[in-house]
């Protein structure tokens, strides 16, 4: 019994074996890589408003940080670019936007200067919002199989800000002004390539990067203003 | 606020107790009973209270409970009839909770040193259905100077005569209930910093048990020293409905109950030997005094107490106490501080232009689960001018403000305009891209 049922698969399974033998492993190709149209950024890193404003009667110090102390956030966020036009051999010009949060807090002091406990807490909440043109250069990563991707970012910022000192909301706006940015992306596909491909073919997400970005924001047109001149973040991005 | 206010207002509880198929009382396994038993309205309590089948011991009774004597409606269903020998009496009798006050034997113990079955009221039965209504001091033991939480067992027998002696056969009903009297420990306050701000002034704690409820703020207005504050390990007490904090020396150490309770007014709460057809027992008439059945040799028979009413507790205690009407706040029972806003106080700016009090006490009390309140912890709070991050732009001549010219050099509209143009370029390549791609 067990002879005649071995013996039947045999015959059964031959000619698939023999067709596979005779030329199918030479024909699989490499999955085709998706589209890129999208890349998304989380993102965060210090953040500090390039306060001018100094009080004489403090050595000079800079009133955010007479009231903040070192706080320098940090400021989180989340970046979304459309991809509008790749130039062939260099990378794709993109669109974006933006937004992100940090927030300064410490106690208040007291006004007449006495070593009072004081317990209410002044704070500055700020929400930057961005629009942004993007040029990524991955001609090294696409052409080359370094994995080193640049980026350079010009847009515009609008930041949102809220000042409370207790549960009184001192003062709030909207500041703008322009932003420029410079990135540097490590792309994490030649860790495990074959995990990349996966997550290309099931998830769309073509390549994953770790970047360092440095930044700077000239939304100082409010008082306070609110623009950090140069500043760095870290974070991590996905192209979809 | 109304100190009853925070106690008894909100949502009325209900409870929905069903039983009688399924007595779900391990530690004595018997025949079930099959009388139901809903339990409503437990004691006048808005907190819901979990329930597990016949197990309504996970939130207990506290002293307050007891203080108030509030009521607890009770409905018994399923109580048979038009059936020969129907039962005509219905006993209420609260047990151990281990105890099985539906048998004879447990109601009348050959030795009565060992009886704890205790009889609460008899009632003639009306219908299938009756409502039975049950002072808090009669449904759990409220005089017992036992610390920690205790529980009960009240059962519901339907017999034809002398509930002592009647074998009830499965024609009971029965559930459980806890009562806690010992208050939490008081939380630690710093009695040495005064807390103080403009429009919020932070309360903090420290050391508060696990498992509270809330905690109660009181506030007076004035000049404050907590170091010195002669109310520091008191209590709170109502007094003509208003708060007020009484001193230490009007508090017991045994979980304030003997403060509460005046043992001279104790009574014994017998069973009634007919309460005729009224449905509900005034809570007032509980204590009747009556003659015990066969009871000689009972020395756990319960001896419930008359508490003072708050009128009575004003007589008894108002020497030395101050009433807190000023303010009054409830915090989570997890936290472990409290935003104060100064204006609930009506404390002003010290050294400002408007007269008044810049100082206030606060009371901290930890209320638990049965709702016992704790001693009190004092601090002091102290309303100032403060200055924050505008206050200090505000110094330099840079008030917090929406519309300033301090734009960086060279940044301004003209660069809103750029990045306008810069946004309508990128578009106009992307829809060309897009008619290219056609």
């Amino acid at each position: 019994m067990n002879v005649a049922h071995s013996a039947l698969a045999v015959l059964l399974l031959a000619p698939s074996v023999t067709s596979a033998q005779s030329g199918e492993w030479s024909t699989i190709r490499d999955p085709v890589e998706s589209p890129e149209r999208f890349t998304l950024e989380l993102r965060g890193g210090p953040y500090v408003p390039t306060d001018s404003i100094v009080d004489p009667q403090s050595g000079g110090a800079r009133t955010f940080d007479l009231s903040f102390g070192s706080d320098d956030g940090p400021l989180l966020g989340l970046e979304f670019d459309v991809h509008i036009l790749r130039i062939p051999y260099l990378g794709p010009i993109a669109i974006g936007g933006a937004f992100g949060w940090v927030r300064y807090s410490a106690r208040a002091t007291a006004a007449n200067g006495s070593s009072a406990n004081i317990t209410e807490e002044t704070s500055l909440t700020l929400l930057p919002l961005s629009a942004l043109g993007v040029l990524r250069i991955d001609v090294l990563a696409r052409e080359l199989s370094i994995p080193l991707v640049f980026t350079g970012k010009l847009g515009y910022d609008w930041i949102p800000w809220t000042a409370d000192t207790g549960d009184v909301t001192e003062g709030e706006g909207i500041a703008h002004g322009f932003r420029w940015a410079a990135q540097a992306a490590l792309e994490l596909d030649f860790f495990e390539p074959r995990a990349a491909r996966s997550m290309d073919e099931e998830w769309g997400i073509n390549h994953s990067v770790l970047f360092f970005e440095v930044y700077g924001s000239y939304a100082d047109n409010t008082s306070p203003p609110v623009g950090d001149h140069f500043t760095w973040l870290l974070g991590l991005g996905f192209t979809i | 606020m109304d100190h009853n206010l925070l106690r008894r207002c909100g949502m009325r509880f209900l409870l929905i107790l069903a039983f009688g198929f399924a007595h779900p009382i391990s530690a004595h396994a018997q025949p079930a009973g099959t009388l139901s038993v809903q339990v409503s309205d437990i004691a006048d309590d808005d907190r819901e209270i979990p329930m597990n089948g016949t197990d309504i011991t996970s939130i207990p009774l506290g002293i307050d409970h007891c203080r108030r004597n509030a009521v607890t409606t009770i409905q018994i269903r399923n109580i048979p009839r038009e059936v020969a020998n129907a039962p005509t009496v219905l006993d209420v009798w609260r047990g151990a909770i281990t105890q099985s006050c539906n048998s004879v034997a447990e109601r009348n113990p050959p030795m009565g040193m060992s009886r704890t079955c205790v009889p609460l009221l008899s009632r003639t039965i009306t219908g299938a259905e009756m409502n039975v209504m049950i002072p808090v001091r009669d449904l759990v033991n409220c005089a017992e100077d036992v610390a920690g939480e205790r529980r009960h067992e009240i059962f519901f027998l339907a017999g034809t005569d002398n509930e002592t002696v009647e074998e009830i056969g499965t024609n009971w009903g029965a559930f459980q209930i806890a009562i806690d009297t010992e208050p939490p420990g008081a939380v630690t306050t710093d009695r040495t910093n005064t807390a103080a701000g403009e429009s919020q002034i932070t309360i903090e704690w420290t050391g508060a048990p696990s498992g509270l409820n809330v905690f109660h703020l009181y506030g007076v207005a004035g000049a404050c020293n907590a170091m010195t504050d002669p109310y520091a390990g008191g209590t709170i007490q109502i007094i003509n409905g208003r708060p007020h904090v009484c001193p230490a020396s009007t508090q017991t150490t045994d979980g304030g109950m003997d403060a509460a309770i005046d043992a001279s007014d104790a009574s014994m709460d017998m069973p009634m030997p007919d309460m005729s057809d009224a449905d509900a027992i005034d809570a007032s008439d509980a204590s009747m005094d009556m003659p015990m059945p066969d009871m000689s040799d009972a020395p756990t028979a319960e001896m419930t107490v008359d508490m003072p009413s708050d009128t009575n507790m004003v007589d008894a205690g108002t020497a030395g106490c101050v009433a807190l009407a000023a303010f009054s706040a409830t915090a989570p029972g997890t936290s472990n501080s409290y935003d104060l806003d100064p204006d609930e106080l009506g404390l002003v700016v010290a050294g400002g232009a408007v007269a008044g009090e810049s100082e206030a006490t606060i009371y901290v009390v930890a209320v638990d689960q049965a709702l016992n309140e704790s001693p009190v912890a004092v601090t002091c709070v102290e309303r100032v001018e403060t200055m924050g991050y505008c206050d200090r732009l505000a110094a330099r001549g840079m008030p917090c403000d929406n519309n300033c010219s301090c734009s960086a050099p060279g940044v301004g509209p003209s660069v809103s305009w750029g990045m306008v143009g810069i946004s309508v370029g990128l578009l106009g390549v992307l829809f060309w891209r897009r008619r290219r791609g056609r």
